[in-house]
Parts: C-alpha cells; sequence; structure tokens
C-alpha cells in the first residue's frame, strides 16, 4: 500500500467515524484499521531515506547513490 | 557645386542679389535629403534612448552609437503596428527617411518600422515561437496536467553539476524524503542544450513510475536560457506523458518552457516546494487523524453507554412485577375460557352420560341449553337421541329447552350429511 493510499483510506475512516452512525462493532473494527493506518503512514513519514537516482549518459545503467 | 538657386530648380537669371525666405531654404534642404536615395527606406541600427510617447500617440526616441545620435520620430499610426514594445536601451534598427523638421531646423528620422537587433532578435524570435505555439494551443489550459499530491518519484532534467540540482535534493529531502529523485543529467547552456534537454525528458518518461519531472537551471540572461526558449524543448515538454514543472531561475520573465508546463515554478527550489508535501505538516495531519478516530470513538462509546443506563433505569421492579401479574392474570382467564370449552366439548361427547336429566342436574347443564342448543330424547325412557337410527316414525319424542319441554312425533326421517368442524 502506498502512502497516499493508506491516507485517503485513513482520510475515509476518520471521515465515517466522525459521523457516528456505526454500530459499536463496525466502530471499533473501523476504529482498528483507522489506528493501523495512522501507524503505517506515520512509519513510512518516519523511516524515510532520500534516494537519489542519477541515469547516466547512456541510459543503460544507472548508478544510485546516496547524498547527505 | 550648385547653387542653392540652381538646388531649388528656379529658372531664373543669376541673381546674387536675390534674398531668400527662410521657408525658401528649409523646402530646398527637404527637397534635398528626399531626392537623396541613400537617405530613404533606410535601415540604421543603433541604441535606443530618450523614449517619449506623446499623448496623440507619437513616438519620439533618439538612436545613438559612439559617436553620434540622430533624433526620431514614430507616428502613431506607424506606431500602432509594432508588435514589440520598445524602451530605451534596446539595440534597435529603425527604418525610415531622413527629414527635416522645418520648426527648428533640426533633421530626424521618420520611423516607419522598429527591429530588435542582438538580445533584441533573440527577444523577437521568442515572441513569434510563443505566439506561435499558443495558436497551436500548447499553453492551453485544457492540456494542463494536474501534479501529484504524494509523488514517489520525482524526474529531474537539469545539470548534474548545476545548483539547481543541489538545491531540488536538498529541498525534497528536508520536505518529503518519501519520494525518490530520478536526474537524467543534461546540458542546459548551449547549442547542445536543447537536444540534451529533449532526450533526459525522454528518458525519464521511458523511466518506471515517475509522477513528475522538474524541468530547469538556475538563473541566467537571457542568451543563457535560450534553450528553455526552444521549440523542441517546448514541444518535448507539451508530449511528456508525466506531468511537468519547469523551473527556471527567473523571477520575472516567462521562458517558452514556463508557458507550456503543466505548473510553473520560479525557481528550482520552488519546483521542489510545489511538487511535494512537508512531512512535518503531513505528521501533524495524520495525529490529528489519530486524535479524531480516538475522540469519535469514544463519543460513540459514551452515546452507547448512556442509552444502555437510560434503559436500566426504566426496568423497575414495580414494572416487571405488573408485567408478570398482567400476564399471569391473562394466562388463568385464558385457561378458564379455555376449560369451559373443554368441558362444554366432553359434556355432549361423552357417551357414558346417558342420562340427561342426571347429568343436567350434575354439571350445570342448562349451560348448554342457554346458549340455544337443545336436546332431543326419546320416550318413554327419555334416552339421549344420538342417531337417527335410533328413531322411527311415529315415535314420540321430548325436545329439552332452556324453559321447557316440547313433545313431539316423528313424522318423517331424513339422512344429513354434516360436516364436522376440526
Amino acid at each position: 500500500m502506498t502512502f497516499e493510499q493508506a491516507l485517503t483510506r485513513l482520510e475515509g475512516i476518520v471521515d465515517t467515524l466522525s459521523k457516528g452512525r456505526l454500530s459499536l462493532d463496525q466502530a471499533m473494527a473501523e476504529f482498528e484499521e483507522g489506528i493501523s493506518l495512522f501507524r503505517l503512514c506515520d512509519e513510512k513519514l518516519r523511516s524515510a531515506e532520500q534516494r537519489v537516482r542519477i541515469l547516466t549518459e547512456s541510459e543503460e545503467e544507472s548508478k544510485e547513490h546516496c547524498i547527505e | 557645386m550648385l547653387s542653392l538657386r540652381q538646388l531649388s530648380g528656379e529658372n531664373v537669371p543669376d541673381n546674387p542679389e536675390r534674398v531668400f525666405s527662410v521657408t525658401e531654404v528649409t523646402d530646398t534642404i527637404r527637397s534635398l535629403l528626399r531626392e537623396e536615395r541613400s537617405l530613404s527606406g533606410i535601415a540604421i541600427r543603433g541604441e535606443l534612448s530618450n523614449y517619449a510617447k506623446s499623448a496623440q500617440g507619437h513616438c519620439y526616441f533618439t538612436l545613438k552609437d559612439e559617436k553620434s545620435s540622430l533624433s526620431c520620430v514614430m507616428f502613431r499610426s506607424d506606431a500602432e503596428c509594432l508588435d514589440l514594445d520598445i524602451e530605451n536601451g534596446q539595440e534597435i534598427v529603425a527604418v525610415g527617411d531622413v527629414d527635416i523638421y522645418a520648426v527648428n531646423s533640426t533633421y530626424q528620422l521618420r520611423v516607419k518600422d522598429v527591429r530588435l537587433e542582438g538580445v533584441g532578435k533573440l527577444y523577437q524570435k521568442f515572441l513569434q515561437l510563443k505566439k506561435k505555439l499558443e495558436e497551436e494551443g500548447l499553453f492551453a489550459e485544457e492540456h494542463k496536467r494536474r501534479i501529484p499530491e504524494y509523488p514517489q518519484r520525482v524526474g529531474v532534467v537539469t545539470s548534474k553539476k548545476g545548483a539547481a540540482f543541489r538545491d531540488i535534493v536538498r529541498v525534497l529531502g528536508r520536505r518529503y524524503p518519501m519520494a525518490e529523485i530520478i536526474l537524467a543529467s543534461s546540458v542546459v547552456q548551449g547549442s547542445e542544450a536543447p537536444p540534451s534537454i529533449v532526450s533526459a525528458i525522454e528518458a525519464l518518461n521511458a523511466y518506471d513510475g515517475i509522477d513528475v519531472l522538474i524541468v530547469g537551471r538556475g538563473g541566467g540572461s537571457f542568451e543563457d536560457l535560450a534553450c528553455f526558449n526552444d521549440e523542441s524543448v517546448a514541444r518535448a515538454i507539451f508530449d511528456s506523458v508525466v506531468p511537468v514543472v519547469s523551473a527556471v531561475g527567473h523571477e520575472t520573465d516567462f521562458t517558452i518552457a514556463d508557458f507550456v508546463s503543466d505548473r510553473r515554478a520560479a525557481t528550482p527550489s520552488a519546483a521542489a516546494e510545489l511538487v511535494a508535501p512537508d512531512v512535518g505538516e503531513l505528521r501533524s495531519t495524520i495525529d490529528t487523524y489519530r486524535e479524531n478516530l480516538i475522540w469519535d470513538l469514544r463519543n460513540l462509546v459514551e452515546t452507547r453507554r448512556r442509552d444502555i443506563n437510560r434503559l436500566k433505569g426504566s426496568l423497575t421492579p414495580d414494572i416487571v412485577l405488573n408485567t408478570i401479574h398482567t400476564n399471569a392474570q391473562r394466562l388463568d382467564d385464558g385457561f378458564a375460557r379455555a376449560r369451559k370449552l373443554l368441558e362444554g366439548l366432553l359434556m355432549l361427547r361423552n357417551e357414558k352420560l346417558k342420562k340427561l336429566g342426571g347429568m343436567l342436574r350434575t354439571a350445570d347443564p342448562l349451560a348448554t341449553l342457554d346458549r340455544g342448543y337443545s336436546i332431543a330424547l326419546k320416550l318413554p325412557d327419555r334416552d339421549v337421541i344420538e342417531t337417527m337410527r335410533s328413531v322411527d316414525v311415529d315415535d314420540e319424542l321430548v325436545v329439552v329447552l332452556r324453559d321447557g319441554e316440547v313433545y313431539c312425533i316423528v313424522r318423517d326421517l331424513k339422512e344429513v350429511e354434516r360436516r364436522r368442524r376440526k
């Protein structure tokens, strides 16, 4: 799941739950999914390490290296 | 050497005493100038200065080089046809006729047309290309693509060594390190630049999963930025499947690349900010979402708890007992009715109760008669008649009713089939 997909789903759950029309069981299920999506997004945001790839002139091979 | 008289075309006898008017002399000079072909319909290069426009729309300026200057006038009818803005300092070529301004005996250039030279020439080419591409619809709003909000891969077309690339890496590293940066290094200055930029754009379009392209370089002079005013570069940007953000470091003027790109950023750093959100902001956003989730769930649980408490409050012992009593009474009633019904049935069906009189005396038998039934008995023994077979014509019967007995003689017998109710 990409960050964008997770964030979009999380926004949907926040919206649904805020309307307060769910049964307790449904609400619990949504809540649990929401929290795990939050963790997923949070992890992605925290753990991201910049990657830079430079295509060589030949464009056949490419090398990868990190720039501080 | 010609005399003034000859020049003025006068065919008069030589008269050294002749006195001319100022206008006559001026007219003579004017016709001289008009006859001189090297001063009519000529193009003159020079730097434009002292530019002024009169209220009537006529333009006045001075054209100069290192040594000389030439007053120029461009009348409104000609100035209106000009498709470029002229301003002081421009190197221009003015086309027109040298003429005389009789009022203060000066000569001037009556300008019919102005062309730009040097940078001006480039600028004119720029205007032409811009007009052409605009007419083709390359800048049209309907072709502008949306820049994705959360790019996973950002393609960059610029020089590997330039400050532009360093700025983009720095800004994206700070704001949105989640995005991978793919650089297709290209030449961004000189004649090699356009094909180099075009192939870099194509290479990144061929690369998998790139969400947005940044195409640009740091600031420079108009000539330095010429590659971003190149037609092939403009078309490559237009043809790019991946949305393009232009990032030519030039705050005030726009390049053709800016017009054709999906978004324009004033600098490479600004482009990097434009293509990606800020991780810090995103984290506070999702934190807010989590708070909302917890808050909403808590609200929901509280609401349910209140609902339950309200129900519990309404379940008092009185209500329970009342319910039980009501139900018990209903049961009793039902039970009594059922028993009465059952007894009635038994009473009628019991073969052992042959003697109706005895039966009537013991079990309130008149109840049946009260409901409108009657009982037929055969005389003389008062046997209960249950079937027509126990009766013959001329037998004597007694029919017992609620309020008396009817004595009868059987006149006829007829069998009737009766459907029994279940």
